[in-house]
């Protein structure tokens, strides 16, 4: 009996999982279907629009939320102050009321910021959408970056700290202490020490597709390949201690291409004090849009970060920040 | 019924004990696959053909390799015709001279490192400041602590000693009198002497003694590119592994060295950097070795950055035979970042353990120093005065046991590769051969 049981819950279980998992994927290719770069473009500022909106909604009620957590506080000290006992009731009295409101407004912004954040990632997927679209013969590649996977050599210096002085020296802790922290050597007698501070947060946004820091430009990364090294490689790969080239596409919010930007990179490992271990650079603008980036090497496989500074040429705006996450 | 459950708790428990004891605790010699996978990449086996060259187009050719050799050993290529390369890097100390600093026409101000494997690295020194082993071989000529020559001396002793040899590799010279005529004390850089004789020379003339001397360093590095090694114990040890010869494999190393080199790329953490088939990853790094010089400081590879920017033999100068656009490592080059300062070239650590005094400077006199220091670090030392900013550092304790440092120790002696006393090119080629000039050492020091 409680076999059969068991069983239809599973089966009800696997059906419930489908079913999700068709509706998710349903859902975006109904979405896509049919609409061109234009009309994507479009959708994912409608989209945008209504994140910030929630957003900005959000970030009023938080404020409003402090306010009131503010004059609860006032209400709570004078309570404490009060001699009376009929005003102190009184004060407690108002004070549970604002409390209430409190509670309700920080739910609210709650509730309207995740809502903000998924309508944000519904129009990135759009934007994402229109841009392969629209610039097609230069998108090569969607997927993140990734370092070619057959190197094994993991191995990378362990340093976390900017500098020490000699007075901190018995406290600093021992550079293998996350000795045993790496389940993925599970096959290996040999207990080679975990990169400090380098496993990525498992959430960590690691998309070739991103809107820069003022949400004025969208922009995508790939590897451009030299043609001898696309037979051999997957073209997302990028190369183990070896100079080498990608591309930047920048385009503003309604696809048209951000010509004549200058672009300064910078990048770093977080958990590590070193920088890149050459300096890129853009060379040229191949085409509207299209920036090469030369000079770009990773010593190490790991979490990198490389952020674009972009000065846009028409503007005399500050500039903007394009961030992006690679695990390689 | 019972005895079966008996069974049971008995095999159930076993399981667990073989779960929990870790495979190597009960026998150090056994490796896994993923482990033989991961150590193969230390083999010499695995060391990748020469680099190429760009910026040197005789590089592999044989005919420039012993022409190199003999500039190598060739002792008229100094001030007092008493110093040549070999001087500081003798093949019978594998290529170093066991001093903690070099001492040729004066004292040089870090210790000579090993050749051996210089042909991989892309920056040469320990503060990088050379991008190439023809620019780098260019340096010492003109230092006046080391060779102590000049350009024109360099030059001259080329067309008088090795014409024939030079011009059927570079083509013919002309006008070899007039510059044979020209004063032997005479470079763009070294003596006021020298630069005010440099200067009385055409532009001509100038470029024609800087080109042979360019070509000499080219010389010598399609020399340096002929020095191999063969495999050393730990490199036979992982290839017997690999072939499954697990009982051959163990005569090759001891378990003290197997606990080490389980150290090595573990706990002791040494792998982090000193990894690949020449234990080095040829970065940069600044591990707290203690300063040497408090008046003036060594800002290493801040200082060797800054070298390179002005070097007059790079990649990108008018005497690499390079496309610009191939020297890509001097065309983005990393300039900026704190990193830089008081940072080394980690070295190699193949045939470590006959290549003492240590570091830069000669500043460990045993392997049990250097090891104490990694255990228990000195962070680098800050003169604000001096450093641009508190430098990096890039090590952690390791809190290792005096058994485990004499292990890693252990380790380090299975990577001496055989002195190689046969090879014609571990040798100066008119002399006595390494295994000679070694008896007559031994004999002298038993005398």
């Amino acid at each position: 009996m409680t076999k059969i049981k068991q069983k239809l819950f599973f089966t009800g279980l696997i059906i419930v999982i489908n079913l999700s998992l068709t509706i998710k994927a349903s859902d975006s290719a109904e979405t896509f279907y049919g609409l061109d770069a234009n009309e994507l473009f479009d959708k994912a500022n409608h989209y945008f629009e209504l994140s910030d909106t929630n957003m900005q909604k959000s970030r009023a009620l938080i404020l409003e939320a402090n306010s009131l957590r503010k004059k609860i506080n006032k209400l709570r000290a004078h309570k404490r102050r009060e001699s009376s006992p009929l005003v102190q009731d009184q004060l407690a009295h108002d004070a549970q009321k604002l409390a209430l409101q409190l509670e309700q407004k920080q739910l609210e912004g709650g509730r309207l910021r995740a809502e903000s954040l998924s309508l944000k990632q519904r129009a990135r997927s759009f934007f994402e959408e229109a841009f392969c679209q629209k610039w097609k013969p230069w998108v090569k590649n969607r997927d993140p970056l990734t370092m070619d996977d057959t190197i094994a050599m993991t191995l990378a210096h362990n340093s976390r700290i900017l500098s020490v002085k000699p007075s901190l020296l018995n406290r600093m802790a021992t550079g293998t202490d996350r000795i045993k922290d790496r389940g993925e050597n599970d096959d290996m007698s040999l207990q080679i020490p975990a990169l400090a501070s380098q496993n990525a947060p498992p959430d960590l946004d690691i998309s070739a597709f991103q809107i820069s820091r003022e949400q004025d430009f969208f922009g995508h990364i790939e590897v451009d390949a030299h043609p001898e090294a696309k037979a051999q490689h997957n073209v997302s790969a990028v190369p183990l201690n070896k100079i080498h080239r990608w591309h930047l596409l920048l385009s503003d919010r309604n696809g048209q291409p951000v010509t004549n930007a200058n672009v300064d990179i910078e990048g770093h490992m977080p958990g590590h004090v070193h920088g890149l271990p050459t300096e890129p650079r853009v060379t040229k603008e191949v085409a509207p849009g299209v920036y090469q980036v030369e000079g770009l090497k990773f010593q190490m496989k790991g979490w990198w970060v490389i952020s674009f500074k972009v000065h846009s040429a028409d503007k005399e705006s500050v500039p903007d920040d394009l961030t992006f996450n690679l695990v390689l | 019924m019972k005895i079966c459950v008996r069974w049971l708790v008995i095999a159930l428990l076993g399981t667990l004990l073989l779960s929990v004891v870790p495979l190597h605790a009960q026998d150090p010699y056994r490796f896994t696959e993923a482990d033989l996978k991961f150590l193969k990449q230390f083999s010499l086996s695995r060391l990748p053909e020469l680099p190429k060259s760009p910026g040197n187009v005789i590089a592999d050719d044989l005919a420039a390799a012993k022409l190199g050799q003999q500039l190598f050993f060739d002792k008229r290529l100094s001030g007092n015709g008493q110093v040549s390369c070999a001087t500081c890097h003798q093949p019978e100390r594998y290529f170093t001279d066991g001093k903690a600093l070099s001492v040729a026409l004066g004292t040089t101000r870090r210790s000579a490192p090993s050749l051996l494997g210089a042909a991989w690295s892309p920056w040469l020194f320990w503060d990088g400041r050379k991008d190439s082993l023809w620019s780098q071989a260019l340096g010492p000529l003109e230092n006046p602590v080391e060779h102590g020559t000049t350009r024109n001396a360099v030059a001259q002793n080329m067309l008088r000693s090795y014409l024939p040899d030079y011009e059927a590799i570079f083509g013919k010279v002309n006008n070899v009198s007039e510059l044979l005529s020209l004063p032997e004390d005479a470079s763009p850089i070294g003596s006021q002497t020298a630069q005010n004789n440099w200067l009385t020379m055409t532009a001509a003339q100038k470029e024609q003694m800087s080109q042979i001397f360019a070509n000499s360093g080219k010389l010598l590095m399609a020399y340096q590119r002929r020095l191999m090694m063969t495999p050393a114990p730990f490199d036979q040890f992982v290839e017997l592994l690999n072939e499954g010869k697990t009982q051959e494999a163990k005569t090759k190393i001891t378990e003290s060295q197997v606990r080490g080199l389980r150290l090595f790329v573990g706990k002791a953490n040494c792998a982090s950097c000193h990894n690949g088939p020449l234990f080095t990853n040829f970065e940069f790094h600044n591990v707290g070795a203690p300063e040497s010089n408090l008046v003036k400081v060594d800002l290493g590879r801040y200082e060797g950055v800054k070298a390179l920017v002005k070097d007059e033999f790079t990649c990108l100068s008018k005497w690499s035979d390079a496309p610009k656009e191939s020297c890509e490592e001097m065309l983005f080059l990393k300039t900026k970042g704190k990193e830089l300062i008081g940072a080394f070239k980690t070295p190699t650590l193949r045939n470590i353990v006959h290549t003492a005094p240590y570091m830069q400077t000669g500043q460990f006199a045993d392997l049990k120093q250097v090891m104490q220091h990694y255990n228990v670090p000195t962070p680098p030392y800050y003169d604000r005065s001096q450093h641009p900013e508190r430098p990096h550092f890039d090590i952690l304790p390791l809190l290792l046991t005096e058994q485990e440092i004499d292990d890693v120790i252990a380790f380090l002696g299975s990577l001496t590769s055989p002195i190689k006393d046969t090879d014609e090119w571990w040798r100066d080629p008119n002399n006595l051969s390494t295994k000679e000039v070694a008896q007559k050492n031994n004999k002298n020091q038993t005398h």
